[in-house]
């Protein structure tokens, strides 16, 4: 088993540049997200990485095996890349059992279909055509389709966004527990943070052609590479401030930062990320930190987003996040504190 | 803007374009471009073949015979039925199809199907059944009800179908922002069966020009009869071919027409998944009336050919079991047309999977440039064909089957064409791209994907063709080998005999085996748009 290998790649469609000088690292047996919103070349990497396109420029590598340098090419039928589409993409015209056992030789086909379907948990709709599943359970047999062959790696083009709210939660745990088991290799393409962060070893975070970063996601939210990305990844209350040696200003009051790579300079003008959930409100009293007011209060059942201005600050309200079953209505008035490290980036000149 | 920004949009518009169009091949398809200019070459034959033959004839030889007043009375004579059975085939076709399609009327189902029936009914035939009971039916007047009634359903079909298919919540769009019926109708309604119905109107009007023999029976001389008697009659080769090519570009003339009327103007539906089932009109107290309009169509279109040789069969007793056997004119017919149909539509599949699957503008160019068949009617096919073979290839080939197979199968190749590449546009493209990314080849995947997904648009595509041949008649006459007869030679050689008891049962065996391919036809059109969302 192996991984993943890109770099450089490019691809532009006529003058438009969908993929400019993308590099990427997949672990073997790791499941990785690429995120993005809609428009930012996902399906485009896809494709590549599948062969249905080929580069302009850059390689594709799995382990030692180079499916695309300059001039060379290898056909999609000859990559061992698994690819399930939006849609399933199942045949219209064969079986289920005909769909997964697509790519199989025929004695291969009797032997391993019932195996296949068992595991995505099918087997009794062998005989069933496509138009005769539910979206979920197409899914599963394409996901049984593209492991039949054994892929070196499958890939998943937002392979649950066609599917109902209620349906998605399962479905996606049901897929992701399968290629887990399989130890497939396995770049999921999506554009919901959600799912990224919440199925993903690792998420790499594709952004005018490149993979603007790529990292674990508990590491992808709490250290972003720029206020863009912080943004993208979830709330964030940014602030601009000067560094004093390992403490920043902040509204709320001097914390302690941590950035990437050298040490900052004593005195350099940054930018600071504050996450919502970094920041504790106690109702009235207290005198640990400054005091504010909630103008807003929006509930969603497990927990609360607050807005709440600070006393004496002009600056727009901050993001807080609660518990929802004790949060503070409009107008009350609160205390703020921040918890751990804020990550600060030099800020643009 | 700065640089990233910029580059974001342009990556947002480029997308749309990467999901829209199919996957552009890793190589260029040599085999499928080869194929294709071969289908090509051979389509181009009976335009070279003409233009040979005119050369031949010289520049001011032509242009001495066209400049005559029978050209003008034929262009006159020709124009004005072209466009007066146009508009009402239009106006037949729509009305028939609204009702049919989108109100309550009762026996939608079979009226459907009664409505259709006539297609199968030759114009010959049709000319036949009215013109052997009426001596008012003739001439101008004559052409008009005749061919109206003959050739509406070429209307109808496209037209249904697009009201079946079309969005019905832009009508009610339409209505909430104000529009009432009347306007919604013409402005939303109609706006949406645009190509639909400039499409059967091109059908039409290429029909027109292209019919010999009804308007033969009836006696109105237009430019293919008078070409025909030029041709068998005088042999009068240079006037022939003078004609022809005047007929060619007056074809051309229509086929440009349609095409700028089409313009760029595209009807496209909100969300494929939105098929929501329309809402019928209610007709109320004008049902009855609607349904008498209904019967009075479909008993002039079918009620008078049918009953008319029926009539005939049976005023002549046994008498119509004598000359050539039905059975022998039966097969060689079935025989003619299975093998036309399987050569125009195996022309097709390749020219359609390149155009459809194959983005870029030559092969656009190539697919496009087959439809100039349908500028050459099937007499100057024949013509052209009968004339080369005699003159220039030393009779290799003249008045054989494998010549008269080839000339059908050019002349309908367009109709093959149309139903293979609606089927290859309605199969995803990337159902072919997982094949191969499971590992099949690209002759693994075209056999066991592309294929069994086009295979409706195949047997439609033999279908029309095989239809198209059975009711064939003038391209036939000048090209079958000698010997042999077809149900519509030999309808013909006893029409123009005036032994309508002995023809009439050939008018009904043509009928009978046009019926079955009319049906499956049917049930293709209604197919369509449902096949289009089977994977979703």
């Amino acid at each position: 088993m192996s991984g993943l290998r890109v770099s450089d790649l490019h691809k532009s469609f006529g003058e438009y540049s969908v993929l400019a000088g993308l590099d990427l690292e997949v672990p073997a047996g790791s499941l990785t997200a690429i995120l993005g919103s809609s428009g930012s070349g996902k399906t485009t990497l896809l494709r590549l990485l599948a062969g249905f396109e080929v580069p302009d420029r850059g390689s594709v590598r799995i382990g030692e095996r180079v499916l695309d340098d300059d001039g060379s090419h290898v056909h999609p039928e000859h990559r061992r890349i698994g690819y399930v589409p939006q849609e399933g993409g199942l045949f219209p015209h064969l079986t289920v059992e005909a769909n997964v056992g697509f790519g199989l030789a025929r004695a291969a086909r009797r032997r391993e279909v019932g195996g296949l379907l068992d595991t995505v948990g099918l087997d009794g709709l062998a005989r069933r055509y496509p138009h005769q599943l539910s979206g979920g359970q197409q899914q599963r047999v394409a996901l049984a389709r593209a492991l039949a062959v054994k892929p070196e790696i499958v890939l998943l083009d937002e392979p649950f966004a066609s599917l109902d709210a209620h349906l998605r939660a399962s479905v996606r745990e049901e897929v992701v527990k399968i290629l887990r088991e399989s130890s497939t290799t396995t770049l999921l393409v999506t554009h919901d943070q959600d799912e990224a962060l919440s199925l993903a070893d690792l998420v790499a975070v594709l952004r005018d052609g490149a993979i603007a970063q790529c990292a674990s996601p508990q590491d992808l939210y709490a250290r972003p590479v720029d206020d863009d990305l912080a943004r993208f990844i979830g709330d964030a209350n940014i602030f601009s401030g000067v560094l004093d040696g390992e403490l920043v200003d902040t509204p709320l009051g001097k914390l302690p930062a941590e950035w990437h790579g050298e040490q900052l300079p004593n005195g350099c003008p940054v930018r600071i990320l504050i996450r919502p959930e970094q920041i504790d409100i106690d109702r009235v009293g207290g005198d640990r930190g400054p005091a504010g007011r909630v103008v807003r209060s929006g509930y969603h059942g497990h927990d609360a987003v607050l807005h709440v201005r600070v006393d004496g600050q002009d600056a727009r309200p901050l993001i807080v996040r609660t518990l929802g079953s004790a949060r503070p209505q409009p107008g009350s008035n609160v205390t703020l504190t921040a918890r751990g490290r804020v990550l600060v980036w030099p800020a643009h000149p | 803007m700065s640089a990233p920004a910029s580059a974001a949009r342009r990556g947002a518009s480029v997308r749309a374009h990467a999901t829209l169009a199919p996957a552009r091949p890793a190589a260029r398809p040599w085999g499928l471009i080869a194929l294709s200019v071969a289908v090509v070459t051979v389509l181009a034959l009976p335009l070279c073949f003409l233009l040979i033959e005119a050369h031949g004839v010289g520049a001011s030889t032509i242009l001495h015979l066209v400049l005559r007043s029978l050209t003008v009375s034929l262009l006159w004579n020709t124009v004005r039925l072209t466009a007066v059975v146009t508009v009402l085939c239009s106006v037949i076709g729509i009305t028939t199809a609204w009702f049919v399609e989108r109100t309550d009327l009762p026996g939608r189902r079979v009226w459907a199907v009664l409505v259709v029936v006539p297609v199968a009914i030759p114009d010959f035939v049709m000319s036949f059944g009215w013109q052997s009971i009426s001596t008012w039916v003739e001439g101008f007047r004559g052409a008009v009800l005749v061919m109206t009634l003959a050739v509406y359903p070429l209307v109808y079909l496209p037209v249904a179908a697009s009201f079946r298919n079309a969005d019905p919540g832009q009508e009610e769009l339409a209505r909430s922002l104000g529009a009432g019926r009347l306007v919604t109708f013409w402005r939303i309604t109609l706006g949406q069966a645009r190509v639909a119905i400039l499409g059967g109107c091109l059908l039409v009007a290429l029909i027109l020009l292209a019919e010999y023999g009804a308007f033969e029976i009836l006696g109105y001389q237009t430019f293919t009869t008078e070409i025909f008697t030029e041709f068998n009659v005088s042999f009068n080769v240079p006037a022939a071919s003078a004609l022809s090519l005047v007929l060619v570009l007056l074809s051309l003339v229509v086929l440009t027409g349609e095409g700028l009327a089409r313009g760029r103007g595209r009807v496209s539906r909100s969300g494929p998944l939105a098929q929501r089932v329309v809402r019928p009109q209610r007709l109320g107290r004008a049902t009855p009336a609607v349904l008498v309009g209904f019967a009075v169509l479909v008993g002039l279109a079918l009620g008078v050919p049918i009953g008319s040789a029926v009539y005939w069969m049976l005023e002549a007793g046994h008498a119509f079991l004598t000359g050539v056997s039905l059975l022998d004119a039966t097969w060689y017919t079935a025989t003619y047309g299975l093998l036309a149909a399987i050569v125009a539509t195996v022309m097709a599949l390749p020219v359609a999977l390149l155009a459809v699957r194959h983005r870029g503008r030559t092969y656009q160019l190539l697919e496009r440039s087959t439809y100039l068949v349908l500028a050459m009617p099937g007499l100057v096919i024949a013509l052209a064909f009968s004339y080369f073979t005699e003159r220039y290839a030393g009779g290799f080939l003249y008045q054989s089957a494998p010549l008269l197979v080839l000339a059908y199968a050019i002349l309908f190749f367009p109709l093959a064409l149309v139903c293979v590449r609606a089927s290859v546009a309605q199969a995803p493209p990337g159902l072919e791209e997982i094949a191969r990314s499971l590992g099949r080849r690209r002759l693994s995947v075209l056999w066991r994907v592309t294929l069994p997904l086009v295979l409706p648009g195949l047997a439609a595509g033999f279908c029309l063709v095989f239809l198209s041949v059975v009711t064939e008649l003038t391209a036939t006459l000048i090209l079958i080998p000698i010997g042999t007869q077809t149900l519509a030679t030999q309808f013909w050689a006893y029409q123009q005999n005036l032994a309508y008891g002995q023809a009439a049962p050939f008018a009904l065996a043509i009928i009978a085996i046009a019926a079955l391919p009319s049906y499956v036809l049917g049930r293709f059109f209604d197919r369509l748009p449902s096949r289009a969302v089977v994977t979703a």
